[in-house]
C-alpha cells in the first residue's frame, strides 16, 4: 500500500478541489520479486495516466536486474493531479525504474499537482529510480514526495531534478515547488529527512538558494556501496559542463547525497547523467549500461 | 527587562560561544567564486535566513525552548534535526558549535548546561547548536520570542563576521549589510508567530548552493573556518 499520501507531503495537499474537472486521483503499483535467477514484475496496477514498458534486461553485468520505463500518457502533470506510485522490491530482487523523458508540470490554477512515490526495499534488494527533470511551467505548483522504507542490506539509488521553462519566453515564474524525501528503517525510524519548498519568484530571484543557477537535482545512494565515488574527478567533469556539485555522507552513515546545480535544464540532464553514472558505479562496481530514451 | 538583557548578553559577539570557528558556508561560497560584496552578502544572508534558518534553526530553537529540561524530548529534537541536515560539514559544525556553547555555559554555571554537556559527551545527545540554544536560553531567562531573535541574529552576524575575517568585505560594509537585513529578521519572526503546533515534521530547508559550498569546502586544502 502506498503510505505516502498519509505519511508525507500529500497529507497537506487536501482533496481535489471542486471544479477541477480533469484532475486525476490514481494510485499505481509495481511489485518486483526474485525468481528463477531473475527479477520479475510480479504485480502491477498501472492506471491512466501511468504507462510502463515490459521489463528489459539491459545490463549484462547485472543480469538479474529488471529495467522498465515508466511513462506518462497524458503529457505531464496538471492542476489537481494526485498521482501516487507504490514500488515494492522483494527480498534479493533488483530493479531499475526510469522515466522516458522529462515531465512537464503545467499551470495549476487553484490546486497544486501532487506526485507521491512510496518505495519498499526488502532485505538484500536493490532499486534504482531515476526521474528525468521535472519542468515547471509558469504558475505551476508541484508537490513531489518520495518515501523510502529500507530493510537491512537493501540498496537504493534515487535521481531527480527540477527546472523551469516559460514557453512564451516572458520569464514568468512557476508557482511553488515542494519536495520531500524521507527514508525510514523497517521499524519506521526516520533516517533521512530532506524537505523543502520554494516559490518560482524565489527560485529565480537575486537571493535564490540556487545562486546563479536555474536548475537543480539530487542523486541519493542508500545502503552499502562497493567503493567511494571519486569526488574530485566528478567535480572537475561537472565544473567543465558549467554545473556545480557537492557530495556528502548522509546522516547515520546510511548513504550519500550529491547535490547538483546547472545553468539550464539541458545542462542539468547532462550533469545528472554523469553523477548518476558515478554513483551507480560506486554501488555496483561497474558503469551503467546505456539507456535509450 | 531581564529577558532583554539576557538576549543582549547571548547575542553579544564577545560571548565565548565558539561561533568564531564556523563560517556556515561563507568560505565555501567564496571558494566557488560567489560575489560576496555588500549586495552579494546581503543576498546570501537573506537566502540563509529564509530558506534554512526559518525551517530548521527556528523550529529547533522553538521546540527545544518548549522542551526545557526534558532531556528525552531534547534528544529526539536533536536526532530529527540531524536527519534533516544532509550536508555532513553542516551537521558536524552544528554539533561542534553546540558543544562549545554548552562548555561556555557550563563553566559560567548556567543551570542545566553541565548536565546537557554530559549528555552530549556520553552520546545520549548529538548536541546540535539550535537545540542546546533553545534549552539553555530558556534557563538564562530569555523568553521564547527573544530566543528566536538571538538565534536569527546570531546566524546573520556570524556569517557577516566570517566575510570580514576572510577579507571579502570591509567591517563597515558588513555592518551596513547586517543592518539592512534586520527588517527581514523582523518579518520572519512575525511570520513565525507563536510556534504553536510545530513538530519535528516541520523541519525543512532548500539551500542547494549553500549545501554544495559547505560540502566542497570540507575537501579544501586551505581553510580558515571549520565549515
Amino acid at each position: 500500500m502506498n503510505a505516502a499520501p498519509q505519511a508525507a507531503g500529500l497529507r497537506h495537499a487536501g482533496p481535489i478541489a471542486p471544479g477541477t474537472a480533469c484532475a486525476r486521483d490514481v494510485q499505481a503499483q509495481l511489485g518486483f520479486v526474485k525468481g528463477g535467477g531473475h527479477t520479475v514484475l510480479a504485480r502491477q496496477h498501472i492506471p491512466y495516466p501511468f504507462h510502463i514498458t515490459r521489463p528489459f534486461r539491459l545490463d549484462p553485468r547485472l543480469p538479474e536486474c529488471a529495467t522498465l520505463y515508466l511513462q506518462s500518457s497524458s503529457g505531464g502533470l496538471y492542476t489537481g493531479d494526485r498521482l501516487a506510485l507504490d514500488i515494492e522490491v522483494g527480498v534479493g530482487a533488483q530493479a531499475h525504474v526510469t522515466s522516458q523523458a522529462a515531465t512537464v508540470v503545467h499551470r495549476t490554477p487553484g490546486n497544486e499537482a501532487c506526485l507521491s512515490t512510496a518505495i519498499g526495499v526488502r532485505d538484500e534488494a536493490f532499486l534504482i529510480l531515476t526521474n528525468d527533470p521535472f519542468i515547471l511551467f509558469p504558475k505551476a505548483h508541484l508537490r513531489a514526495s518520495t518515501q523510502v522504507t529500507l530493510a537491512s542490506g537493501g540498496r537504493v539509488i534515487l535521481a531527480d531534478g527540477f527546472t523551469t521553462h516559460d514557453p512564451e519566453q516572458h520569464g514568468r515564474p512557476f508557482g511553488r515547488l515542494h519536495t520531500e524525501l524521507c527514508v525510514r528503517d523497517p521499524g519506521g525510524r526516520i533516517l533521512v529527512w530532506d524537505r523543502g519548498g520554494i516559490s518560482g519568484a524565489q527560485f529565480a530571484g537575486s537571493a535564490s538558494p540556487l545562486g546563479p543557477y536555474r536548475a537543480m537535482g539530487n542523486v541519493v545512494g542508500l545502503g552499502a556501496r562497493r567503493c567511494d565515488v571519486d569526488t574530485s574527478a566528478l567535480m572537475q567533469r561537472l565544473d567543465g559542463l558549467g554545473c556545480r556539485i557537492g557530495l556528502s555522507g548522509l546522516p547515520g552513515g546510511c548513504g550519500i547525497v550529491v547535490r547538483c546545480l546547472a545553468p539550464t535544464g539541458g545542462l542539468l540532464a547532462q550533469g545528472m547523467a554523469q553523477v548518476f553514472a558515478a554513483v551507480f558505479e560506486a554501488w555496483t562496481g561497474h558503469a551503467p549500461p546505456p539507456l535509450r530514451k | 527587562m531581564l529577558s532583554l538583557f539576557a538576549t543582549l548578553w547571548q547575542a553579544d559577539s564577545a560571548f565565548p560561544n565558539g561561533g568564531f570557528a564556523f563560517s556556515n558556508g561563507i568560505e565555501g561560497l567564496a571558494e566557488l567564486g560567489e560575489r560576496l560584496d555588500g549586495v552579494g552578502l546581503a543576498d546570501v544572508l537573506a537566502m540563509t535566513l529564509t530558506h534554512r534558518w526559518m525551517g530548521m534553526d527556528r523550529i529547533a530553537v522553538s521546540l527545544a525552548f518548549a522542551a526545557g529540561e526534558d532531556e528525552a524530548r531534547l534528544a529526539e529534537i536533536d536526532r530529527r534535526l540531524d536527519t534533516a541536515t544532509l550536508s555532513a560539514p553542516q551537521r558536524t559544525g552544528s554539533r561542534r558549535n553546540g558543544l562549545a556553547f554548552l562548555t561556555a555555559h557550563a563553566r559560567i554555571g548556567t543551570r542545566t548546561a553541565a548536565e546537557l554537556k554530559k549528555q552530549v559527551e556520553r552520546r545520549h545527545m548529538l548536541g546540535h547548536l539550535p537545540v542546546v540554544q533553545g534549552a539553555i536560553w530558556r534557563a538564562c531567562g530569555l523568553d521564547a520570542r527573544s530566543a528566536l531573535a538571538a538565534s536569527a541574529y546570531g546566524v546573520a552576524a556570524g556569517m557577516a563576521s566570517a566575510a570580514v575575517r576572510l577579507s571579502l568585505i570591509g567591517a563597515v560594509e558588513a555592518q551596513r549589510c547586517l543592518g539592512a537585513t534586520l527588517p527581514l529578521l523582523a518579518r520572519l519572526l512575525e511570520e513565525a508567530g507563536s510556534g504553536d503546533g510545530l513538530t519535528c515534521d516541520h523541519f525543512e530547508s532548500l539551500t542547494p548552493m549553500l549545501d554544495i559550498a559547505t560540502m566542497r569546502h570540507a575537501t579544501s586544502d586551505v581553510r580558515l573556518f571549520s565549515n
